[in-house]
């Protein structure tokens, strides 16, 4: 891993004041939140099976997974969003990477969460929508962040250019 | 006592002084980065960022196809050249040379300075 991800994580949380407006409305969203959860979660993987190659990514080990994802669901809603909440989500990017799972799965997936999300906590009020849909945010920018990295660290490997190197070159374009 | 970067200049001098077939030359990191530049023009950022990419690659094809060690570039401009040195993979040593150099000369003088950069950086 390098830094990359971790700083953009750390400036999206003060670019919109994350810990003050929504990190301390989080918690209080969680008993609503995990009354749905059964049925977000069946949606998710419902919505991963009409597609051919995410059903056979997931086939076999649907509910093991349905009880990891319940677990990641809980965490968003901890009120815990430092060092240790960043790294278990980077590890959570890093697992997908390593299953060849395309990116392009993880943004439709989370479109989806967000649309039950705020299907779900309507009634709760705007700040309640709004920060349930921040922390999915920073947590797809941490997910889809490891991918980043992992594409730089593979044309590094490849082309033998160190990652300093092709951040330089990038500049010229 | 001459500091690294003066020595670095003097080697580069004295390689300048060589031969007329040298335009311009650097020494460049393997981030691309510029650590002396005697090339001339404004060139020189885009300069050590694509020749330390050019190193990069060319020392990664020379593992690739098992030719040995990597140790210089060689690439013919139809108005003139560009030459290419690792320098122990710390650094390299750029070169530009006019067209129709006599690059007999212009390599006996370049891996002289190489070795000498290479026991400098
Ligand atoms: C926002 C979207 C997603 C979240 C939050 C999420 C969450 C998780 C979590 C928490 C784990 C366990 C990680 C670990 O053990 O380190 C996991 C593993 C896994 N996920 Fe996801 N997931 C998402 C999207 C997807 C998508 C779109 C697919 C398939 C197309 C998928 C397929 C898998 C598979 C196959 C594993 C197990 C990988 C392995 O252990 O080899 N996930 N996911």
């Amino acid at each position: 891993m390098t830094n990359i991800t971790k700083e953009n994580f750390d400036k999206a949380k003060n670019f919109y004041n994350f810990d003050t407006l929504y990190a301390p409305v989080l918690p209080g969203l969680k008993a609503t939140v995990m009354k749905h959860q059964d049925a977000i979660t069946d949606a998710f993987y419902k919505e991963l099976a009409n597609d051919e190659i995410a059903a056979k990514i997931v086939a076999g080990r649907v509910d093991q997974l349905k009880a990891t994802h319940k677990v990641w669901m809980e965490e968003l809603f901890n009120g815990e969003y430092g060092e240790a909440y960043f790294n278990r989500r980077y590890k959570i990017g890093e697992t997908h990477v390593k299953a060849k799972i395309a990116p392009y799965f993880v943004e439709v997936i989370t479109s989806s969460l967000r649309r039950s999300f705020a299907q779900i906590l309507v009634a709760e009020g705007a700040v309640a929508v709004q920060a349930a849909l921040a922390i999915l945010d920073l947590d797809a920018m941490i997910i889809i962040g490891a991918y980043h990295e992992d594409r730089m660290h593979r044309m590094s490997d490849v082309t033998g250019m160190n990652l300093n190197l092709l951040e330089t070159l990038m500049s010229f374009g | 006592m001459a500091t690294k970067q003066e020595k670095i200049n003097a080697i580069l001098n004295d390689l300048k002084m060589a031969t007329a077939d040298i335009q311009g030359l650097g020494v460049i990191s393997p981030d691309g980065m510029m650590i002396a530049d005697q090339l001339g023009g404004n060139q020189g950022d885009a300069t050590a960022a694509m020749g330390a990419a050019l190193g990069s690659l060319a020392k990664r094809v020379t593992t690739t196809l098992k030719v040995g060690e990597f140790q210089e570039v060689n690439i013919r401009g139809s108005n003139a050249g560009i030459l290419l040195f690792d320098i122990e993979g710390r650094a390299a040593l750029i070169l530009t040379v006019s067209k129709g150099a006599n690059l007999g000369l212009v390599f006996l003088e370049a891996r002289q300075a190489q070795e000498q950069l290479a026991q400098t950086i």
